[in-house]
C-alpha cells in the first residue's frame, strides 16, 4: 500500500496546462453567492443585460432605460445577471482500498480531485475538499483563489488513508455541514459494503448538484481468478471461499454489471455527470472526455 | 455375477471405504489460496447462488464427486474382478500330464510328427481351456514329480505362462492316477469338482470308477503322441552275491528293446556272462561285482519315441568287511558264528564293533556286543542307543523303536518261548540309554543250557546284531523313481538340495537323477517303468470339451473408467470442476 503521495506526483506544470482549457459552467448557481463567473438566478448589479420590468418605486434611477421612455413614454429599468460563483465540493474516497493495489485509486482520484479544483480555481469558484472512509474529515472549507491550486496539491498529498469505506455516512455528514448549494463531485469506487442501493439512497439525500466520478480498474469487471480462493477484503478482513469456475465467474459479472447500471441510471434519472475513470490511464485524459468542447455544464 | 477376486462384502466395504475417502479427500480438497481483494461485495454476490445447491458448506462439488467416485468404484470393481456367472459353477482343474512319458514326440491328427512334445501340446491345449473357463473357478495343476499347482483359481492367465515357460516332463513314472485320487480324496467344493486330464494316456479305468461320484467328474484330453516302438531300461538292481561273497553284489539289467544294452562300472565296459532274451527285451546278469559304491550305467542306443528311459544308473553300495575284535572270554559257540560270518573280519586293533562280557575294559568306546550274568537280573536281550531312543525311552516313540528294532535284528526268529521255560521266567528285550549304540545278552544263551547256539536263529541274530552296532546302512538294491526306498531314513537330499519327504514312514524319489545321503554320497536313481516305456496306445478321436458362455466385463469396466477419466480430464481443462 502507497500510503503517501506527493504533491508533485499529484501536480505539475503540465498538468495545470492540460486543464486550462477546461471549464466548468454552471446552469444555474444558488443565490447569495459571491460574485465570480457563474450565472446566477439573481437579478441585479451584473454585467450580462437580462430583461426589462416596469419601474417601481425605489428603483434605482440608473437603472432605467430613457431610450424607452422617449420611445414608448413609459417608463422602464434594465434588469442585469448577477454572476456568482460555483461552490465545488470535492469528496474523495481515501479509504484503505483506495490505497490499496498499484497503482492506487487514491492516486487516480486525488489527480482528478485536483484537476477538478484547478479548473474551478481558474474560474473564481470556492472549492472546498472533503475526503472520505469511515466518516467525512474536512481537508479545506470553500476557499477561492487561482493560486490556491498548489496548496490544495500539497493538502491533497499529505492525505491520510482513511479506515473502511462508508459513504452513506460520510455523505449524510457532508449534508450535515450546510453547505450553499453548489456541486459535489463524489470520487470513489462506489464499493461500499453496505451495497450500491445505499449508497444511491445517500446521494439522493445530497441537495446538490452531482458530479460522480468512479474510480474503475479493468479486473473489476473481469477477475483474473482461477481455482481455489479465499478472497479477504482489503478494508475489514472479510472473507469469501469461492473455487472459481466458469458460472461463478459469470455470477460475480453480473452482480458487478448490477452494480454499474445502478449507478449508471441513478446519474442519468438525476441529471448527473457520471464518468468512469481508469485508475490505470492518464487521468486529464479521460476528465478532458467529460468535458464537451472544454466546458461541463453541471 | 460374481468377482473371482473379492467377497462382496469385501467389494462393498471397499467402495463404502472408497466413497468415504473421497469424500473427506473432497472436503480436504479445498486449499484457498488468499487472495487480499479490493471488495467481497461481489463474490458474496456470486457465491451465495451456489450454495443451496451443496450439501456440506465446503463441498462446492458434487458433480465433482460422483464422478471421481464412479471412476474410483469402477476400477475397485476392475479389482474386485468381475465375472459374469454363466453356466455351471463347479470348480474345473485341468491337470496336466508333466511325468516322463509326456516328453514323446507330439503328431498331428493326420498322424505326421510335429514339432514339440506331447507335454508342450498338454500345456497349450490347457491354457487354452483355461482361457475358456472362468477365473475364479479353474484351477491348473500339473502332476509330474509332485503335484504342483501352475494356476490357482482366480489368477490370470500370464501367471501360468510365466510358470509353465521352463517345465519339462520329469523323469517319473505317471503320476496322473495318484492326482486324480488325491483331489477324488481331499475336499470338494460345494458346486462340484470337474477335472481334466491331459496326458497320452487314459487314467486307469478303475480308478475313475472308483473316485467318480456326486460333485467329481472326471475327463481326459488325449493328445496324439509318437507312438513308434520304443527302447528303454525297465528293471536295474542289486542284490546280495549268490556267491556268498560279502563284498560283492549281483546286478540284474532289464531293457525293452531289440538291441542289449551297454554296461559301464565307472565308466568302464562290463559284459554280462548271462544275458537272455526275453519277451520284447533282454535280461542281463552281472555277477560279483565289487561292491564299493561305483556308478552303474546301462545305456541303450537313442533315437527312439522316448529318451527319458534310454539310460539307467545305479550305484553298487558300499560294503567293507565288518571288522570285529572278540575278547579272549568269549564264549565258544559264540565265537565260531562270528568267524564263520564272511562279512566279518577279526580286528586286533581298530574294529568297529567288539564282543565282550559286560564289565570288561576290552575295546572301550567302541559299539559293542556284551555278554551278561543270566543271574545278575538283566533282561535276556537289551538294546542301548545313545539317540532318540534314549531321550524316548518309555514313550510311544520308543516302543515304535523297538518293535523296528525287533524286526531288524531277526529276534523275531528266536523262540523265545522254549528259552522262557528253560529259564523260568519271563524273556525280556529292553531298550537301555548308553553313550554307545550295544547290544546286550545273557552269556548263558550262548551255552549249552538253551538251545539258542544251536538254532538257525542265533547266526541271524549274531551277524545283524553286529551290523546293527556298526551301523551298516540297509542293502538298496534298486532306486527307482516312483518308488518308495527301502530305508527311508537316513534322509536323503535331491539334486536341488531339498531332503525327501519322509511322511508315513517312507521316502519316495519323486524323480530319476542324484541324491545324497547325509554322509554325502552319491546315489543314483532311475526311471525304470515299465508302463512309460511300454507301447501307447492311438488314442481316440478328441472330443471337443464343452465351451462355458462366458462374458469378461473386466475390459468394459476399465475402458468405462477410461473415458470417464478423459470426460474429467476435459472437465477440469475447461474449468467445468476445480
Amino acid at each position: 500500500m502507497n500510503a503517501r503521495l506527493t504533491a508533485a506526483e499529484l501536480c505539475d506544470e503540465r498538468f495545470l496546462a492540460s486543464l486550462e482549457a477546461l471549464r466548468i459552467v454552471a446552469r444555474r448557481v444558488a443565490p447569495r453567492g459571491r460574485f465570480a463567473e457563474q450565472r446566477s438566478r439573481q437579478l441585479g448589479g451584473g454585467i450580462e443585460f437580462r430583461d426589462f420590468r416596469p419601474y417601481a418605486s425605489g428603483d434605482d434611477l440608473r437603472a432605467v432605460d430613457w431610450n424607452i421612455y422617449r420611445r414608448l413614454g413609459r417608463v422602464f429599468v434594465r434588469l442585469f445577471e448577477e454572476q456568482q460563483d460555483l461552490p465545488l465540493y470535492l469528496v474523495p474516497d481515501v479509504s484503505q482500498s483506495a490505497w490499496f493495489e498499484t497503482p492506487p485509486r487514491a492516486l487516480a482520484g486525488l489527480r482528478a480531485a485536483l484537476a477538478l479544483a484547478a479548473i474551478s480555481l481558474g474560474q473564481h469558484d470556492r472549492v472546498g475538499v472533503f475526503a472520505c472512509a469511515e466518516d467525512l474529515r474536512v481537508l479545506q472549507r470553500p476557499m477561492a483563489g487561482k493560486g490556491r491550486v498548489l496548496h490544495l496539491a500539497r493538502l491533497l498529498a499529505e492525505v491520510e488513508p482513511g479506515g473502511k469505506t462508508d459513504l452513506v455516512r460520510s455523505l449524510a455528514s457532508l449534508q450535515a455541514l450546510g453547505l450553499r448549494e453548489g456541486l459535489v463531485c463524489v470520487i470513489s469506487d462506489f464499493f461500499d459494503p453496505a451495497g450500491i442501493e445505499a449508497v444511491l439512497g445517500a446521494l439522493r439525500g445530497l441537495r446538490h448538484r452531482l458530479l460522480l466520478v468512479q474510480l474503475v480498474r479493468a479486473s473489476d469487471r473481469d477477475p483474473r481468478l482461477t481455482g481455489d480462493v479465499r478472497v479477504v477484503d482489503c478494508e475489514d478482513g472479510a472473507s469469501a471461499d469461492v473455487s472459481i469456475t466458469p458460472a461463478v465467474l459469470e455470477r460475480y459479472r453480473a452482480a458487478y454489471a448490477h452494480f454499474e447500471s445502478a449507478l449508471t441510471e441513478y446519474a442519468r434519472g438525476r441529471q448527473s455527470g457520471l464518468v468512469q475513470l481508469d485508475v490505470e490511464r492518464d487521468v486529464v485524459a479521460q476528465l478532458a472526455g467529460l468535458f464537451e468542447d472544454g466546458t461541463l455544464v453541471a | 455375477m460374481n468377482f473371482s477376486a473379492l467377497s462382496p462384502l469385501a467389494f462393498a466395504l471397499g467402495l463404502a471405504g472408497l466413497a468415504l475417502g473421497l469424500f473427506l479427500a473432497q472436503r480436504l480438497r479445498v486449499r484457498h489460496r488468499r487472495v487480499t481483494v479490493v471488495t467481497t461485495v461481489f463474490w458474496k454476490a456470486a457465491v451465495e447462488e451456489t450454495r443451496a445447491r451443496v450439501f456440506v458448506r465446503r463441498f462446492r462439488h458434487p458433480w465433482a464427486y460422483a464422478l471421481l467416485l464412479a471412476i474410483a468404484g469402477l476400477l475397485w470393481l476392475a479389482v474386485a474382478a468381475p465375472e459374469s456367472s454363466g453356466r455351471g459353477r463347479a470348480l474345473h482343474v485341468l491337470v496336466i500330464d508333466g511325468s516322463a512319458r509326456m516328453a514323446r514326440g507330439v503328431v498331428t491328427s493326420a498322424g505326421s510328427a510335429a514339432s514339440g512334445s506331447a507335454f508342450e501340446a498338454a500345456l497349450e491345449a490347457a491354457r487354452e481351456r483355461a482361457a475358456e473357463l472362468p477365473r475364479a473357478r479353474r484351477s491348473v495343476l500339473l502332476a509330474g514329480a509332485h503335484l504342483e499347482t501352475l494356476l490357482a483359481p482366480g489368477e490370470e492367465l500370464p501367471l501360468f505362462d510365466a510358470r509353465a515357460r521352463r517345465l519339462k516332463p520329469a523323469a517319473c513314472p505317471a503320476t496322473l492316477e495318484a492326482a486324480v485320487a488325491r483331489l477324488a480324496d481331499g475336499p470338494r467344493p460345494e458346486e462340484g469338482l470337474q477335472l481334466e486330464c491331459f496326458s497320452i494316456a487314459e487314467p486307469d479305468a478303475a480308478l475313475l470308477a472308483a473316485c467318480a461320484g456326486p460333485g467329481f467328474e472326471v475327463a481326459t484330453r488325449l493328445l496324439a503322441c509318437d507312438a513308434r516302438e520304443n527302447a528303454g531300461v525297465v528293471a536295474l538292481g542289486a542284490s546280495p552275491a549268490q556267491s556268498g561273497a560279502w563284498d560283492t553284489v549281483d546286478v540284474l539289467v532289464a531293457t525293452r528293446s531289440r538291441a542289449a544294452p551297454e554296461i559301464t562300472l565307472d565308466g568302464a565296459p562290463l559284459e554280462s556272462s548271462e544275458a537272455r532274451a526275453v519277451a520284447g527285451g533282454f535280461e542281463l546278469v552281472l555277477r560279483d561285482l565289487p561292491a564299493r559304491g561305483g556308478r552303474l550305467e546301462a545305456r541303450l542306443a537313442g533315437g527312439d519315441a522316448l529318451g527319458l528311459d534310454d539310460a539307467a544308473a545305479l550305484t553298487l553300495p558300499a560294503r567293507p568287511k565288518l571288522r570285529v575284535a572278540l575278547s579272549p572270554n568269549v564264549p565258544p559257540a559264540l565265537r565260531a558264528v562270528i568267524e564263520r560270518d564272511p562279512g566279518v573280519v577279526a580286528a586286533e586293533g581298530l574294529a568297529d564293533v567288539v564282543v565282550r562280557y559286560a564289565g570288561e575294559s576290552f575295546g572301550a568306546n567302541t559299539p559293542a556286543l556284551e555278554l551278561v550274568d543270566e543271574e545278575s537280573g538283566a533282561p535276556a536281550f537289551a538294546l542301548r542307543t545313545p539317540a532318540e531312543a534314549a531321550d524316548a525311552a518309555g514313550d510311544e516313540r520308543a516302543n515304535v523303536a523297538l518293535a523296528r528294532w525287533h524286526d531288524e535284528l531277526g529276534l523275531g526268529e528266536i523262540d523265545a518261548t522254549a528259552l522262557a521255560g528253560t529259564a523260568g521266567r519271563p524273556i525280556e528285550l529292553a531298550l537301555q540309554p548308553a553313550d554307545e549304540r550295544g547290544v546286550a545278552l545273557w552269556a548263558s544263551l550262548c551255552g549249552e543250557r538253551y538251545d539258542l547256539a544251536r538254532s538257525r536263529a542265533f547266526p541271524l541274530f549274531i551277524a545283524r546284531a553286529l551290523r546293527w552296532l556298526a551301523n551298516v546302512p540297509a542293502f538298496e538294491g534298486t532306486l527307482a523313481a516312483g518308488e518308495p526306498r527301502l530305508a527311508p531314513e537316513p534322509r536323503w537330499t535331491d539334486a536341488q538340495g531339498r531332503t525327501l519327504d519322509a511322511a508315513g514312514g517312507e521316502a519316495r524319489l519323486p524323480r530319476a537323477g542324484a541324491y545324497t545321503d547325509e554322509a554325502r554320497r552319491e546315489h543314483a536313481a532311475a526311471l525304470l517303468d515299465a508302463s512309460t516305456t511300454g507301447p501307447v496306445a492311438a488314442p481316440p478321436p478328441a472330443r471337443a470339451p464343452e465351451r462355458l458362455a462366458r462374458f469378461d466385463p473386466l475390459p468394459w469396466i476399465v475402458l468405462a473408467a477410461l473415458v470417464l477419466l478423459l470426460v474429467e480430464w476435459r472437465l477440469v481443462r475447461r474449468e467445468r470442476i476445480p
